[in-house]
């Protein structure tokens, strides 16, 4: 859309050489006075022609915003564009990168102790986060938690090209309590929905924390499952430690010490980490659309009938 | 959990597995252990941990209180591992005497208030204790009744229900929402509940009617007036869920309206603001000023103060319907049964239940009871053993080595006994002990043969249970607070009643703004308009009629006449209101009432008479009344005047006026109407000649003819010159009168 618009006027000031943009300030007021009027009168009676030239107002407006928001990929100086509660990993390649979305300040500021610094980057989530599975993508990123999960992973949600990955496992680790299970939904309905070719590459990972706690005396153990929960009790009875044992169920990540953490948790080499598939066939989309759809109460409930006994809580 | 491994090693698992888990676990925790209250004692997991641990601390009804940080600190550290603020809001809740009908905590400093129950102080300013009320939870605790479990990390125990010896949960209520499912369980009335409790025990097979005869319906803490039809009320209590209406109850002091109590939940602070939005916007014109005179007298006075002539009934059904003045509730009485399974219960199956729960915990207080009794006995025999014969036990304690053993052979006597001889003191060895055990035998006999009659007798049981709750009813119980009426639903005012009846003028400029201006006596061609923009039209009624608007396509429009903006500005687009095609353009307004009728023509000389009541539309995009041949368009309607002898005045831009009776034109809905005058086909096309204006006199009336700057009338009997059959050609107007812009028809001579 283009007009032409005459106007005459004494003494002009242009800038710049090429004389490209007028910048005498009166001008601006007084083409304004004149013009105001008769424009809205004549937008009044083309309502529709109106709405064409508000609209296209706006899609300019919106792909300024979008470009505001375009991350670049990370170079030296340009730090402060990564979100500032984001721990960045020393090293550039991407294929070595792992991204650890921590539940909870608390448990990050210990992962954060815990990682390797080289190549283990640590983003702590405050709370829940936004069901997005009913959101458009175009809007998620009003959500500050979500905005800065994408743009620490430097891809854009919707966006089949995943080139700018910065990090080729992301690793949801939250706690074993009943929130922790909520917030890893909640991540998996984010990725899946807005981020599916991450799914599909095989790029999310959930990090498994120990599911038991041992206590003897004043010592503490965790085991990761129930076979390594085994190991250690045959050891506590070999060794003739002595105190009493107790066994319970292992709860939430801050109250591990920072090497705890890292050996149950995060080191290479220790760890359990589980990566999540999808294939074209398992109705991945349906299950959670019945999981976390707004108008699915009823189907939910039904799903509770039939599987709740199954849950371990 | 199996996992399958890949290639490289790496533990793979289905997105879709994983997640159905996690989400199912945390449902089913959300369930269980969070959002939904256990039938017993009515709570949910958090509030029954405060309680616990307020009473673990010694906050009973009669002690001091400690700050609240105190109590939140031991639950959150001892049995409750999750967020402190969220601990302090549901503390805060079972204290505020709005959200409970029966306050379980009674607290010293800022609770917050109705108008904002989320403004209580931070919990290291305010101090609590339990209430009195608390008591029928925690009474019976230390005694056996209920089972206890260890808390998150083992190193304590926990009651997993409270021992209530009410049914907590009718009288509280509860609400809160979980995956799947939801609970919202109304307040009731202590007295009327322990009533149809004692109903249901004498009567097992008791039916809904029966015990509504005892519980009428909720009793909410704020009192107000529940106005659910009694079938509706028993419907929920049926079948367990519905909706109920609750409204603010009021009083009239002289001419004012003075609301006394507002429905559950409703901040008096918000409710204002929504009445004072409708008396700005104008939609109240009934109501003069609102004020809100609370004070510690009367915590909710809201006064009305209405207009002279206003009918109350009327007004306050108006402000039923459109402000939180009547609020619906949700009733779903989904709770977790003495199974542990959660579950909908109608108000029968949800008062056996607690009445089983009650009656297993009176059970094991009793037997809890014996056991101690029983024990004591025993240990009584051994002891009355060893005074009757104490020299003896002296001389076996004195020489041998190991006295326990010998002590049990010599008399026959168990561990217990001997252990209970071997610990007594010597001051104990009195000869007045022996009448005080005897004493004390026959008292625990006494109780002991009571204990087991009242456990095997199942009707003494009943006596004992219906005893308790009439004596807790006689301590607790208070008057219902909640009046139930049935009354008819509320009524919002129609638009139409709403807005003043003012006489406005309705003008519309050439580029289709829109105003309203009081009175009918303004001129609008002096009024101010827009750079490039002048008058075109206007029409004369009150601010309750429609105003109407047709655009050249000869689509007509409505908007309520007050609505529009006043005349003191330039006006509003009516693009902005409509959705007129692209590139159409306003061509007159009418207004009036829906018998009123206008004379509606188009620029090629055809026209119809139609009455306002056919063009009204709701519609955005107008209603298509008149037909325009195409390139033409509408020109501005002309009232017709009430009297039935009338003359049509139609002048072409050529300046020919003709004059015919009005009979001669045929009344019609919509269409293109009849030739008024003649305008050669050829000539309109190309633009030379076409109509330009039409009016309609009255009898005895005259015409004002309207050129670009001059005025001229024409009287009644100077109008024969033009007089002459519909669809003439009609006479030439004089020398310089030509350029016709307006005609306007009058009812009366003006000189």
């Amino acid at each position: 859309m283009s007009f032409i618009l005459s106007t005459k006027l004494e003494d002009p000031q242009f800038s710049g050489q090429t004389k490209e943009r007028l910048s005498s300030r009166e001008s601006a007021a007084f083409v304004a006075g004149v013009i105001k009027d008769n424009f809205s009168l004549w937008l009044n009676q083309h309502p529709e022609t109106g709405d064409l030239i508000a609209q296209l107002a706006i899609a300019k407006a919106q792909a300024r915003l979008k470009a505001a928001k375009k991350v670049v990929r990370k170079k030296i100086v340009s730090g402060p564009t990564l979100p500032g509660k984001l721990a960045d990993c020393r090293s550039q390649e991407a294929e070595l990168c792992e991204l650890f979305l921590v539940e909870g300040d608390s448990a990050g500021g210990s992962a954060k102790q815990a990682r390797d610094r080289n190549t283990q980057a640590i983003m702590p989530l405050r709370g829940k986060i936004l069901n997005t599975w009913e959101v458009e993508t175009a809007e998620i990123l009003a959500s500050a938690e979500v905005h800065d999960i994408s743009v620490a992973i430097g891809v854009d949600p919707g966006s089949d090209d995943i080139s700018g990955l910065r990090y080729h496992k992301i690793c949801i680790l939250a706690d074993a309590d009943s929130d922790g299970l909520h917030i890893a939904t909640l991540l998996c309905a984010l990725f899946l929905r807005h981020f599916r070719e991450l799914v599909l590459a095989g790029h999310i990972y959930v990090a498994m924390p120990p599911l038991y706690r041992i206590d003897v005396g004043r010592e503490v153990f965790y085991a990761l499952d129930e076979g390594e929960r085994k190991g250690i009790l045959d050891r506590i009875e070999a060794e003739k430690k002595k105190g009493k044992v107790t066994v319970t169920r292992f709860k939430g990540l801050g109250e591990m010490n920072p090497d705890q953490l890292r050996e149950t948790t995060m080191h290479r080499d220790t760890r359990r980490l589980v990566q999540l598939t999808i294939t074209a066939r398992d109705k991945t989309d349906q299950l959670m659309d019945m999981l976390l759809a707004k108008k699915r109460s009823k189907d939910r409930r039904n799903w509770l009938e039939i599987k709740g006994n199954l849950a371990e809580v | 959990m199996q996992n399958s491994l890949n290639l490289e090693g790496v533990e793979q698992q289905a997105l879709k597995e994983f997640t159905e888990q996690a989400y199912l676990d945390y449902s089913m925790y959300v369930i269980l252990d969070r959002a939904l209250p256990q039938i017993g004692d009515g709570l949910k997991p958090v509030q029954r941990r405060i309680i616990y641990a307020m009473s673990e601390l010694g906050l009973s009804a009669t002690s001091k209180p400690k700050k609240s940080a105190r109590t939140v600190g031991d639950v959150i550290g001892k049995f409750h591992p999750h967020g402190d603020s969220a601990c302090y809001e549901a503390m805060v809740l079972m204290a505020q005497n709005f959200s409970y009908r029966y306050p379980l905590v009674i607290g010293q400093g800022n609770w917050g208030s109705t108008d904002d129950p989320k403004s209580f102080a931070a919990m290291r300013y305010t101090e609590s204790r339990l209430a009195a009320y608390a008591k029928s939870l925690l009474q019976e605790l230390g005694q056996g009744t209920v089972d206890w479990a260890p808390n998150f990390d083992g190193t304590l125990t926990e009651p997993v229900v409270l021992p209530a010896r009410l049914p907590n949960l009718l009288l509280n209520g509860t609400t809160g929402i979980a995956v799947g499912m939801s609970t919202d369980v109304p307040p009731h009335n202590l007295n009327e509940v322990a009533s149809a409790l004692i109903h249901l025990i004498d009567n097992p097979k008791a039916t809904v009617s029966q015990l509504m005869k005892h519980i009428k319906g909720p009793d909410y803490p704020t009192g107000g007036e529940l106005v659910s039809p009694a079938s509706d009320i028993k419907e929920i209590y049926t079948t367990g869920s519905g909706t109920l209406r609750l409204r603010a109850s009021y009083k009239m002091e002289g001419s004012d309206i003075v609301i006394t109590s507002l429905p559950h939940q409703i901040s008096g602070a918000k409710l204002q603001e929504q009445i004072a939005t409708q008396m700005r916007n104008r939609k109240l014109p009934q109501v003069d000023d609102l004020r809100d005179e609370s004070d510690h007298e009367d915590p909710t006075r809201l006064v009305i103060s209405k207009k002279r002539g206003v009918d109350v009934d009327q007004l306050m059904s108006h402000l039923f319907s459109t402000t939180s003045l009547e609020r619906t509730l949700r009733v779903n009485m989904n709770i977790i049964g003495l199974d542990g399974r959660p579950r909908r219960f109608n108000l029968v199956e949800m008062l056996k239940e607690w009445l089983q729960f009650r009656k297993d915990t009176v059970k094991n207080r009793l037997s809890h009871r014996l056991q101690i009794v029983s024990d004591r006995l025993h240990v009584l025999d051994g002891l009355l053993v060893a005074y009757l014969s104490i020299d003896a036990v002296i001389a076996i304690i004195r020489k041998q080595d190991t006295p326990k053993p010998v002590l049990m052979k010599h008399f026959k006597l168990s561990d217990i006994q001997a252990e209970a001889i071997l610990n007594l003191r010597l001051r104990n060895l009195a000869k007045l002990e022996e009448i005080k055990i005897k004493a004390e035998q026959h008292d625990l006999n006494e109780e002991r043969d009571l204990l087991q009659k009242t456990l095997k007798s199942a009707t003494r049981l009943k006596t004992l249970i219906k005893n308790e709750i009439l004596e807790d009813a006689e301590s607790y119980g208070d008057d219902r607070r909640t009046i139930i009426v049935e009354r008819e639903a509320a009524q919002a005012l129609d638009e139409t009643q709403l807005v003043a009846s003012e006489p406005v003028t309705v003008v519309l400029s050439q580029a289709g703004y829109a105003r309203a201006a009081k009175g009918h006596e303004i001129d609008p061609s002096t009024l101010n308009y827009r750079s490039g923009d002048t008058f075109l039209a206007a029409a004369q009624g009150r601010s309750n009629q429609q105003a109407m608007f047709v655009d050249s396509t000869g689509r007509v429009y409505s908007v309520m006449a007050g609505t529009l903006p006043s005349a003191r500005g330039q006006g509003e687009p009516l693009s902005s209101r409509f959705k007129p095609p692209d590139g159409a353009a306003f061509c007159g307004a009418m207004i009036g009432t829906i018998e009123q009728k206008y004379l509606l023509a188009s620029d090629a000389g055809y026209g119809f008479v139609a009455t306002l009541g056919d063009l009204v539309s709701r519609n955005k995009a107008g209603k298509s009344i008149l037909r325009v041949p195409p390139g033409g368009m509408a020109i501005v309607p002309a009232p017709v005047p009430e009297k039935t002898e009338c003359l049509i005045a139609a002048v072409s831009s050529i300046g020919r006026l003709l004059l015919f009776e009005m009979d001669e034109l045929p009344e019609l809905a919509k269409g293109k109407g009849n030739k008024l005058i003649n305008i050669p086909a050829k000539k309109y096309r190309s633009g030379e000649e076409k109509m330009v204006a039409v009016a309609v006199v009255p009898e005895d009336g005259c015409l004002q003819v309207h050129t670009d700057t001059r005025m001229m009338t024409i009287k009644w009997h100077d109008l024969d010159d033009y007089y002459g059959d519909r669809a003439l050609r009609g006479s030439m107007l004089p020398q310089g009168w030509r350029k016709v812009e307006r005609l306007v028809g009058l009812s009366q001579r003006t000189d």
